[in-house]
This record gives structure tokens, sequence and C-alpha cells, in this order.
């Protein structure tokens, strides 16, 4: 049998089945219910990793989220590869291939391991130290070979070919972690009807009890698994509870929200093509359990990150959940009670087990049985240096003294293949601090546990400290009750279960053992290769915070986020500095839990849905005329319409001479319409525009310019009287929510006591414009209904008509200086509109026109489009528009407008732009010059707004804002053009029909 | 010849893939007619003789009646839906019946579309993206809903039925009802769902 770590039954594998996987290149088998992590060592594979910066040999440190060492590249076919897995989560299956990261050259002969040797040279800061100068060897030396050098995995170059959804969520109470304190908290809030989630990372629920032999424990006069099982079988009878497995807490936010990481298909070979792969659940909790356990401390030792040195509850999982035994020669170091259940589970196993106990006399009940059990117990004694080149093959222990510091004396050397290091346990109080809990340090713990908290929250069982089962049960129990009650649920009493299991005697930490030999390094943090030493030196040269130890060394800042390093690093920190550890503090708790995918968080929010994409009801005309279109703001314009062979160019130029000479007809449905009704609707656009609407007639249209407090333009439109009391206001397309949301402001909040409403009715009307001579001809040809002649309905009026039958407001208005109607129809009749329109226009010559030769339409008049010739610094007074600004009433932004700096004569005002090279083409954005070779820096006195070539003027033309504009018309000045510059002359902004007979036609 | 369009003509959903018999059961009503009613007190005295129903005073009721709902948009705020073809006598009726009140009514059945959704798993599709608590206890028949899905607004009126079969309508502005569509059906995919066009 190839997997000769495995033992022949036990554990909560599928031995009847095997799985075929891949590790660097080479084939291996292993069975459903596996990690790659446990079968890679059934395989006797100890050696996984190279650490990231003196390329280490690594094993597995643990076997769960918090390892450090056992990080893979996963290769999963069509472009799908992910770096950075744990190799500890990854659940087996079928053809499964796995690449191990951060070396050159093959695990075994890493070309980088020379910094090992290097070590020296690279101690904490190095990086900070050696790469000063010169400084030019940055960019071109330095950054380039550590980028080679450094990284963990690959990241992916294809697009993510998986699917991620979201999903909302609200419950009574969330449960995090299903181990016994879990389960007990959520059965126990189930059975007050609340609506439970119960969550946990694992792919079964159980926790800590998935990996218990169950020697000396029951529950309610059964073994532990007895009572998980009966446990499972209640979760199933609660209607309103959820669980969710394989499912990460990954982050705690504010008002009771965390996001939950469920991985959906990761576990499959062949995952059905309709599931996501990922879902990421947005909960929002009334109240919350945090039952999330507890991870337990290396020890920091010379030479203690070899492979086959591991945590000792690792080993117990590898062997009681998966039947791997890790070693058979096994040393047990400890300062805790807990290492014993894997001394003595590994001992029945078949495994030599020795124990090494920092502590002079352990008393727990754990230790009797161990010693009854036959194993030998090395009290006082400690671990200070190991031996073994890819797998451990040498521990050497030395007497300590009573404050655990090694005496001089003979140094043992322990021959072993594994190595079990416990040096007592971390609360997982990750969630808790990231709910802005306080933290507070247990000195009898030795462990931070959780304080104060801020949000609906309460812990239960090992996260607050709590290490027995029958603490964890009760806890459980009472948190899950009273979780329920706090959201409105009655409950029953229930007694706690009866736990019978060994007593637990006290822990005493040793946080550092240092060897007999100058230099040895200790690991803390094994990830990131933080030693004793780098925390050391980091404390000599002044680092006394330790949110600067932890940058400076990079202490607990891997993508484990320290997870086994933290407290540790602090707790040697504290000895450094003489200080207490409370005194030290922690650092920060961030989310996320473990590594989450961008994928997760942008979930369904690509492609297609990306952002709603906007048609108007015209689209599909447009489409079938050819139009090519752009974007504006959400929505899909048409462009330009080019007849076979032309290019944008020529297109544009032909639509603008249709609507010149004859007749042209434009999609403006996506302009914004707001409806405002009320007696007071005149007095409200008095205040929000810059020009006075009280005197407007009923059916007459007047453009209006909105500013902002600081006098600068931020919308313009037409606004239309309807009735005595009732208005049809139009903004700009990209601006409309933006308006609606102002106005309703000022009304809400400012003037309330204006009889006004407003409603949003930009997607009730299709607007078809017809503009040209022949404007009229082609609508009177459509007409059913209504009066359009010049007396009827004259420039800037709008009449209730009928158009092909169909119900329409017909307004005056021109955007390109010729005669002008817009057409509104009710939008689901916008296309049947626009095609009677389009026939009756074919005498005419009638020309469907896009946004680009709108554009140059209306900067031939001279008209601005707010956002290309303003940015937010124009007034109306810069554009030329002072005629649009009322000065007997007031308005908002009016009182800026005479303050010193907008009435400066060398403020930038709105001019057009002729080159005297009548094809060149301005860039659009282009500075304006005094000389056509300035001197640099050249002063900069202006830029071109909109430039465009002209059909109507036979050349180019621009619009620009331009210092003192006004004064200069006439100049020859320079625009900046290519490398070089262009001379324009300075003209006023109107190209085309000044006097407006065109526009009254 | 030119048709109306509804927000999701360019999709075809007649030729649309879909699950036949899938127990999520989906269609756009383009032409349900629907009018904005803005007003105070007086108003609600003055519209609800011609509604024949009351008009809803709190976040999230309806008031229904005569083949007619009105939604609770704001305090002084409701939209009332009908079958199609009535929504310029609906708007004249209760113009008038507002006349010299301050108020306003106004017609939206263009504006907003209704996508109309049936079936068990509806609410874990819309959930994908609306932030609102859809379980059975909290979002029950005859409430009404605003929210987003994704992106887009929603407005969504759990028409009737129960927590096994429940009829929810989904209106949102035109334009967005393309975007609605593709998201329901990425959400829906996994459980099934057939159109109905």
């Amino acid at each position: 049998m190839s997997q000769k770590a495995r033992i022949a039954q036990g554990g909560r594998i599928d031995r009847s089945r095997t799985i075929r996987f891949t590790f660097d290149g080479k084939r291996y088998e292993g069975h459903p219910g596996d990690t790659l992590a446990s079968a890679l060592l059934a395989n006797g594979v100890h050696l996984v990793g190279r650490s990231f910066k003196y390329h280490r040999p690594r094993g597995f440190l643990s076997a769960g989220s918090e390892e450090p060492n056992g990080l893979v590249q996963l290769e999963m076919g069509g472009g799908r590869t992910d770096p950075n897995f744990k190799a500890t989560q990854i659940e087996l299956f079928d053809g499964l291939v796995a690449e191990s990261q951060n070396r050159k050259g093959s695990l075994r002969y890493d070309r980088n391991a020379v910094n090992d040797r290097l070590a020296h040279f690279l101690p904490a800061g190095f990086y900070y130290k050696t790469f000063k100068w010169p400084a030019a060897f940055w960019t071109k030396v330095y950054e380039p070979r550590i980028r080679a050098a450094a990284g963990l995995g690959k990241a992916p170059t294809a697009p993510d070919p998986d699917r991620y959804l979201h999903r909302h969520v609200w419950t009574d109470v969330l449960v995090v972690g299903a181990g016994p304190a879990g389960l007990a908290a959520a059965l126990a809030a189930a059975r007050t009807g609340a609506r439970v989630i119960l969550c946990d990372e694992q792919p079964e629920v159980g926790g800590s009890l998935l990996s218990e032999s169950g020697r000396g424990i029951t529950v309610d006069e059964v073994a532990p698994d007895a009572w998980l099982e009966r446990a499972k079988a209640e979760l199933g009878q609660h209607p309103e509870l959820t669980v969710l497995t394989r499912t990460t807490c990954f982050g705690y936010y504010d008002h009771n929200y965390l996001g939950l990481l469920e991985k959906v298909t990761d576990h499959l070979a062949d995952p059905p093509p309709d599931l996501p792969r990922q879902r990421l659940w947005r909960v929002r909790a009334k109240q919350v359990v945090l039952a999330t356990g507890a991870i337990e401390r290396p020890l920091v030792f010379p030479d203690n990150d070899r492979p086959g040195i591991m945590l000792a509850s690792a080993a117990r999982t590898y062997l009681n959940r998966f039947g791997v035994l890790v070693g058979r020669e096994v040393v047990v170091c400890t300062s805790d009670d807990s290492a014993y259940d894997a001394a003595l589970d590994l001992q029945g196993a078949g495994a030599k087990v020795t124990v090494v106990d920092q502590r002079h006399t352990p008393i727990g009940e754990r230790v009797v049985h161990a010693q009854t059990a036959g194993i030998t117990i090395l009290r006082g004694q400690g671990p200070v240096g190991s031996q073994g080149r890819f797998r451990v093959a040498q521990l050497h222990v030395q007497a300590l003294d009573e404050a655990g510091r090694p005496i001089m004396g003979r140094v043992q050397a322990l021959s072993c293949d594994a190595v079990l290091m416990c040096g007592g346990w971390n609360p997982t109080v990750h969630l808790f601090s990231q709910s802005r809990g306080k933290l507070r340090w247990d000195e009898g713990l030795a462990a931070f546990v959780p304080g104060e908290g801020m949000q609906e929250e309460r812990s239960a069982g090992a996260c607050r400290g709590s290490w027995t089962l029958a603490e964890a049960l009760v806890e459980g129990l009472a948190a899950g009750t009273e979780a329920a009650v706090a959201a409105g649920f009655e409950a029953h009493p229930t007694p706690a279960p009866a736990v019978r299991e060994p007593v637990l005697g006290p822990h005493q930490p040793v946080w550092l053992l240092e060897g007999d030999r100058a230099g040895q390094r200790a690991w803390v943090d094994f990830q990131n290769d933080v030693t004793a030493k780098d925390l050391k030196l980091a404390n000599r040269e002044g680092f006394r915070s330790i949110e600067h130890v932890k940058r400076y060394t990079t202490n607990g800042m891997a993508t484990d986020q320290g997870k086994t390093s933290n407290v540790t690093g602090l707790a040697i920190v504290a000895e450094n500095l003489s200080r207490p550890i409370p005194e030290i503090g922690t650092t920060t708790f961030r989310p996320p839990y473990t590594p989450t995918t961008f994928g997760a968080f942008a979930g369904p929010s690509r492609g297609d849905l990306f952002d709603p994409v906007r048609r108007t009801p015209m689209h599909g005309w447009a489409e079938r005329q050819g139009a090519v279109f752009e974007d504006v703001g959400l929505w899909k314009r048409a462009w330009y319409f080019p007849k076979p062979g032309e290019d944008m160019h020529a297109a544009v130029e032909r639509e603008c001479r249709a609507v010149r000479n004859a007749v042209g007809m434009f999609d403006a449905t996506t302009l914004g319409k707001i409806d405002i009704q009320g007696k007071d609707g005149a007095e409200f656009l008095n205040r929000i525009y810059t020009n006075a609407w009280s005197k407007l007639g009923i059916g007459k249209c007047r453009y209006g310019l909105m500013l902002r407090e600081d006098g600068m333009v931020f919308d313009d439109g037409v606004t239309t009287r309807i009735g005595e009391q009732h208005f049809h206001m139009t903004t700009t397309t990209g601006g409309a929510a933006g308006v609606l949301a102002w106005l309703e402001s000022w009304l809400q909040t400012e003037w309330p006591e204006l009889q006004v409403y407003l409603t949003s009715v930009t997607e009730q009307w299709a607007v078809i414009a017809l503009q040209g001579p022949k404007a009229r001809d082609v609508l009177q040809a459509v007409l059913t209904r209504g009066d359009i002649s010049k007396e009827a309905l004259p420039h800037l009026s709008m009449t209730e008509a009928e158009v092909a039958g169909i119900p329409a407001r017909i307004f005056r208005i021109s955007f390109t200086g010729e005669l002008g109607f817009e057409v509104n129809v009710p939008a689901s009749y916008g296309e049947i509109v626009t095609d009677a329109l389009h026939r009756a226009g074919q005498p005419f010559g009638i020309t469907p026109y896009g946004t680009e030769a709108m554009h140059v339409l209306r900067a031939e008049k001279g008209y601005i489009i707010v956002g290309q010739e303003t940015d937010g610094t124009v007034t109306p007074q810069d554009l030329g528009m002072d005629w649009a600004v009322s000065k007997q009433k007031d308005f908002l932004g009016k009182r800026s407008l005479s303050r010193p700096d907008m009435l400066s004569p060398d403020r930038k005002q709105l001019v057009g732009l002729l080159p005297v090279d009548p094809k060149l083409v301005p860039g659009e954005g282009a500075q304006i010059v005094e000389s056509p070779k300035p001197k640099l820096p050249a002063k900069m006195i202006g830029h071109v707004t909109s430039s465009y070539h002209s059909a109507s003027l036979g050349r180019s033309f621009a619009l620009a804002l331009l210092s003192g504009g006004r004064a200069r018309h006439g100049q020859r000045l320079w625009v900046s053009h290519g490398d070089g510059t262009a001379e324009v002359e300075v003209t006023a902004p109107v190209f085309i029909d000044p006097e407006g007979a065109r526009l009254h036609g | 010849m030119a048709e109306r369009i509804a927000g999701t003509s360019h999709l075809d959903l007649k030729n649309r893939p879909s699950t036949r018999g899938a127990q999520l059961r989906m269609l756009e009503r383009p032409f349900k007619a629907k009018v904005g009613l803005r007003g105070g007190e007086d108003v609600i005295r003055a519209v609800e003789p011609v509604l024949g129903f009351a008009l809803p005073r709190r976040v999230g009721e309806t008031g229904s009646g005569s083949g007619a709902h009105a939604f609770w948009i704001g305090p002084d705020d409701w939209i009332i839906v009908y079958e199609p073809g009535r929504e310029a006598q609906i708007a004249q009726a209760l113009r008038e019946a507002c006349r010299g009140l301050h108020h306003a009514v106004i017609d939206l059945s263009e504006r907003m579309t209704t996508i109309c959704l049936e079936g068990q798993p509806l609410r874990d599709v819309l959930a994908a993206g609306c932030p609102l608590d859809l379980h059975p206890r909290a979002f029950r028949p005859g409430m009404v809903l605003q929210s987003h899905l994704g992106k887009a607004n929603v407005i969504l009126h759990y028409v009737a039925g129960n927590a096994d079969r429940p009829f929810v309508d989904l209106y949102t502005n035109r334009s967005f009802a393309d975007y609605v569509w593709k998201y329901l059906e990425n959400a829906a995919r996994e459980f099934g769902y057939e159109i109905v066009a």
C-alpha cells in the first residue's frame, strides 16, 4: 500500500473508495474525506513547501485554516488556477492537481535555498537598509530581482471562468462555528422557533469533535461521537435552521452585518454547471453567537520549523479524523495538558511517544493517564534545537529553570520522525475584534479573551477561553438561548448535558526557548520567516509599538494573518521590553478571516450584469438603420449612422448637411424629464434656475441654467409650462438622477413650505427630435391632430397633438439652430412614431443622425454642453450667458456670482477658435498658449473644450475656454497639437446664423 | 410593421431558452396601468371614494379593490396599478377628485414595467440582489417593498399565494428591464426557470 502512514481503521474517511491526485507532478492516492494535506501525509509526504524568505524546507504545521506552510497552487484546468490555497483546507477530489509554491527548481533542490545561508545578511528590515542606494538601482536592479524572487503562488492570467453569486439573508440568530458550543447554541436558539443560521468552514459540522477520540469522555452517558450524531439529527428537525457548511464567516461589520463565503463547488471534481462556484452570503443578524473555537500555539525554539514538527492538535486531527499517523517515533513538547490527548491517541495507534513537558509539576488528569499508559514524561524540560533536513530526525531537549529558561547542562538528543508542539491556545477572537469588541488579557489562561462587546453578540466555548467540553456545551446552550430571547423569542429551560471528562491542570506558557548556541533562529511567523531574533532586533533598534514591530519585521503580515504567530510574537516583544503583555496590546484584526477570492466580492457584477445597459425604445430601430452606439451614462445612444463604405467622418458630415439643408431625426429620449406640479412650481423654478419663470405663459418653453451654491453651472435644459401649476423640466442625460436628488433635497430640507411635487418621467416618454428646414413638412405629413404652424407653435412653445394616431406633446425646441420639434410620445410607441416619421420624411430627404452630428451642430451654433464646456469651475458669465441670469430675483448660487474673483476680467471665458489651417482639428483638451514655441514651462491661458470639422463651414472650428477670452476676439494664438503647436484665430463662439433667422423659421 | 416596444422586447423571450415545468415561472407584463398620486390627508379623503378602497398609510402596505392595488411609496406618495387600458380614465377621475387640493396625479404606465414571478424559489432568486428581508415571516401576501436588485431600483409586490407558491410582481423602470431580467435568469439558473411569453 502506498499510503504507508494510513492506519487500518478509524477516522471519517471512506477507505472503500480511492481518489487519485497529483502533487508536483507525482501521482498519489487518497480517500473521500481526506484533505490534500491528510492525503499527502498518508503518503508520507512531509516536505510540502519552502518558506518565503529563506526558502527553508517546510511541512504542515496545522490541519486547519491557520496553516502557514502548506500553501499550494491549484490547477483546475480551463484557465482556472488559484494560488495560496491551504492544503489543509482543500477537500480531495479525483483528478486534483496541486503544485507547491515559492521554490526555484524542485522542492528538494530549491536554488533560492542559498538565502538560508545568507540569513545573517537578511535580518528584519534588511530591505529598508540595503536597497537605499544608489537610487537609480531601485527600478533597474533591486525591484526586478526582488519581484522575481518574492511572491507565493502565480496570479491567474486568464479571465475567471467561474460564476459567483450573492445571497442577502436576514436571521434572528447567526451562530459562527459548528463545534460543540456552536451546535449547542444553534439548537437552543432553533428550539425557540427563531430563524437561525449555523455556519462552519469545515465540510461537516462537529468542530473539535471531528478530531476527538473520545477517550475518557461521555456526554449524557454516551460517547461524544454519539452526541454529535444526535445533534446532527436534531439540526434537520428545525425548519427555520439553516446549516451552511464549507462556509467561512470572514467579516463582522457594523450593525451586525456579516459576510460569509460558501464554497459551493470547490470540492467537486465535476461541478454542475448551473451552480455557482462560491456564494457570498450577506447576513443581517439580530443576534450573533461566536463559537469559533481556539487555535493552538506553536512553541518558539531554535529550528522549530522543520517538516514533521507540527501542532499537537493537528497530529490528533490527522489521526482521529483522517486515519493518518504522522510519525512512528513521536516527541510531544508541551506546556499544556491538551497535548497529552495527542500523546495518548498516537501511542494508542502504535507510535512510540515521549512527552517533554516544560512544566515542572504537571498535575492534570491526562498527565496521570499518560503515565499509567507507560509514556515517558520528561518534566521541566524543553526543546532547544532540532536536526533533520527534509524531515525532523532529532529533537534536542534541555532542563529548564522555574522561569522556563534552559539551564546550562547536558542537551539530550531524542531521535524522532515527528515533533508535536503545544504552547497553549489562543481563543479565535478575530470576529469579536472585527466587531469592535475590546480584547482582555487573561493572565490565568495566558490568552486574549473577549472583553467588552460593542454589538449584539456573545461568545461561547473555546473562543472565550473555556477549554473543556462541558463548558462549551453549557455556554453554547446559554448563548443560543440568550440570543433567541434577545431576538424576541420565548425559551423553555433545557438542562445542560452532563459531561464527564478528564480534569485539566494549569497551563504555564514558555514564550521563547533559547538555544545553547548564539545565532540560532527560532521561528515565530512561519510563513513570513520572522524569528525571535528579528523581533529582538526590532526592539533593539527602537521599535516599541507592536504595530511598528509588526510592519518592520512583517510578523503576522502573511496570508495567514498571524493566526499562529501574533500572540507569541507580542509575548516575546513584551519580554524583550520587560513590560506586561496587556501593555503591549494586540494588532488589529481585520477582515477577511481567511483569504477570499475577488470573484466572490464581485459576484454577478460582470459581463452583461456589470452595469445596467439602458436602451431607448428606438434602439432596435436604430440598429436596423446601421447605427453605431456610444455609452452616455448607462445609456446606449446612437452615435452615427454610417452608410456602406462610409467612415465616421463621412457619416457625420452627411448627417450634419441633411439637418442644415433638409431634415434630420434624432433620438432624444435619454434627456432627463421631471414633472413638476403644485401651486408653487413657478417660485420653485425661480429659486433653482438663474432666470425668471413667474411670467412664463402656459404652453411656453424656456431655457434655464442651474448653478450650485458656489455659482458654478451644474445643469441646463428647457422647462415648459404645461398648465398654471404644472411644469415639464428637461435635464441633461447624465445629470438626470443627480438633478432630481438635488431638487428634492432643496424642497424637503430648505423649502418645505413650497407646495411642489416632483416626479421623474424620463422613461415615460420617447422623444424624437426633428431638425432642419423641412422639419415642419415632415411632421405635418403624419400629424393626425393639432396645429404646428409657425403662428400656432412658435419657437419655444408646446402643443398637445397627435402624431400617427398617437397622443403626443410637441415642443418647438432646437439644439441645432434649425427649425426644430421634439415629439414626445408614450415610450412604448417610440418606434411606431419614429418609423412613421421616417417614412413620411423620405420625400424630404430625412436623415437619422446621432450624438456626434448633434454635437457638431450645436457647437456651430455656440450651444454649450454641460460637462463639456463646463467642468464645475465655469459660471454663466464665463459662458457669456448673462442673458440667462436674472438681476432682480434671488436664486441658488447668486451670491457667489458677485465674489471679486467671479468678476475678474482674466477668468476663462468661452470663445470660438478657427484654426489657420482649415483642415486641422485641434484635440479637445488641447492647451492654448501665446506663442508658437513657448519657453517651458509654457504659460497655459486656456483649453479647447469642443473641436470638430464642420460641413457647413467647410472647415474646422472649436470652442474653448480662454483667459480674458472675450477681449481677445481677433487675436492669433496657438494650441498644442501633436509635438508642436497650431495657430488659431479667436472668434465669437457662434458660427452659424447668429441672428437666429433659421431658428424662428 | 413597427410595434409597441416593451422593456424586454429585444430579448425575444418567446425564443429564449428556459426549462418547461420548472418551479419558477417568469414573464413580463409591460403595459399595466400605473398612476402616481401625491398628496396629503385632504387628498386621501378626496380620492378614497373614487378608488373604492383605503390608501395604505404605512411602509410595506398596499390597498386593494376592484382589480387595483395602491402601493405605499412615501408618506404622501402612492402608485396605483390597474389592468392595462384604464390609465387615462383613472388619472382623470383622480384629478377631478383632487381639484383645488395640493396634489399630483401622473401617468407612469410607460415609465415602469412589471416582471411577474411565481414559484417557491423566487425568494432566494430575489435575495441574490435584493438586500431586504424576504423571509415568509417578513414579506407576506399583500405587502409591497421598495428596494434594489443589484444596481436597479425595484418595487416588489407580493400579490398572492403562500410560502410554497408565492406570486410576486416586480416593478422597475423600463430601461432597467433588460438588466433585471438577466439578473433574475443568472440567479435562477441553479433552480431552473420557465419563461412564459
